[in-house]
């Protein structure tokens, strides 16, 4: 084995375990370590909830924004647990996520959503 | 027999419906300008007002009350939108052919939803906000929004479609339940 071929071998075995390196740092940091409860946002704009499916972690907050030119609500659909009572145009309200729901509008009824909770 | 009588009324306020908004669709295409396509959008939501006025004295059904609701809510936020965006443009709605035949067939369909019984009522009044919601959103695709000249004006009357799309789709969700 001569000096060339030497030097490419330790350069290739140099640059694999950069390369492992790298991928290693990688998993670490999108590791799902982050338990600080995160901020969503739904738009409801021309008799619609933007974007009308949001997966989220437990102890979230999400938050409703009346951009329409009408009012709405956001209610819980099965059984009405919660609502945001009438939101006037512009008006904001917020909560948490705690399980999965299917909500609506129940001023205009075919105005549906979806929140699931990230397993 | 009451179910055809019923079938009859909405045959008839649908006839009604179409006979008021026809000339919107008649083969001389009437030339509006932007006063009165503002007019004439003013009008159409005060219409749909005054039939969600009635259903709420004559109504009993939750179902029917809701909708009635929801329409005079978001018809009165309409004209208050319309109305403030006129006053910064600075004209002032000017009444025409259009909005006269609108408000001839609105007195005819009034007529007779209100000679109603409350149960057949029901079924009436969301047949005729069936028809009389695709009948104004063709009116709008197909003559207001093409005919506005100012910007502004073209621009709010696209963002009413969606809305009224919502409403027509919510009045046959309302009006499968009848069948």
């Amino acid at each position: 084995m001569n000096t060339l071929s030497i030097s490419i071998i330790s350069l290739i075995i140099s640059l694999f375990s950069s390369s492992t390196s790298v991928s290693q740092n990688h998993l670490v940091d999108s590791a799902p370590i982050c338990t600080t409860p995160q901020k969503h946002i739904v738009e409801i704009k021309q008799l619609k909830f933007i974007p009308d499916y949001i997966e989220v972690n437990k102890g979230d907050t999400i938050t409703f924004i009346n951009n329409d030119y009408v009012d709405h609500d956001v209610t819980e659909e099965k059984t009405k647990k919660w609502s945001s009572s009438l939101m006037k145009k512009g008006s904001k309200w917020s909560m948490v996520a705690k399980e999965d729901a299917d909500y609506y509008c129940t001023l205009h009824v075919i105005m549906k959503g979806k929140i699931r909770i990230k397993k | 027999m009451k179910k055809h009588v019923t079938s009859k009324l909405g045959l008839l306020l649908t006839a009604i419906c179409f006979l008021a908004t026809s000339s919107l669709f008649a083969q001389e295409v009437p030339q509006l300008n932007d006063t009165e396509i503002a007019h004439v959008g003013v009008v159409a939501n005060q219409i749909d007002i005054s039939y969600a006025e009635i259903a709420k004295k004559k109504s009993k059904n939750k179902e029917v009350i809701n909708f009635a609701e929801t329409m005079m809510r978001d018809h009165k936020s309409v004209i208050e939108q319309a109305t403030a965006l006129v006053t910064k443009l600075g004209v002032s709605p000017q009444d025409n052919t259009v909005s006269q035949s609108l408000l001839d067939g609105a007195e005819k369909t009034k007529k007779i939803l209100n000679g109603l019984s409350a149960r057949k009522f029901d079924k009436a009044y969301i047949d005729n906000e069936v028809t009389y919601h695709k009948a104004v959103i063709d009116a709008l695709n197909n003559l207001l929004i093409k005919q506005s000249s100012n910007t502004e004006l073209r621009e709010f009357l696209q963002a009413i479609v969606p809305a009224l799309e919502t409403h027509l789709k919510h009045a046959e969700m309302v009006q499968k339940s009848f069948k």
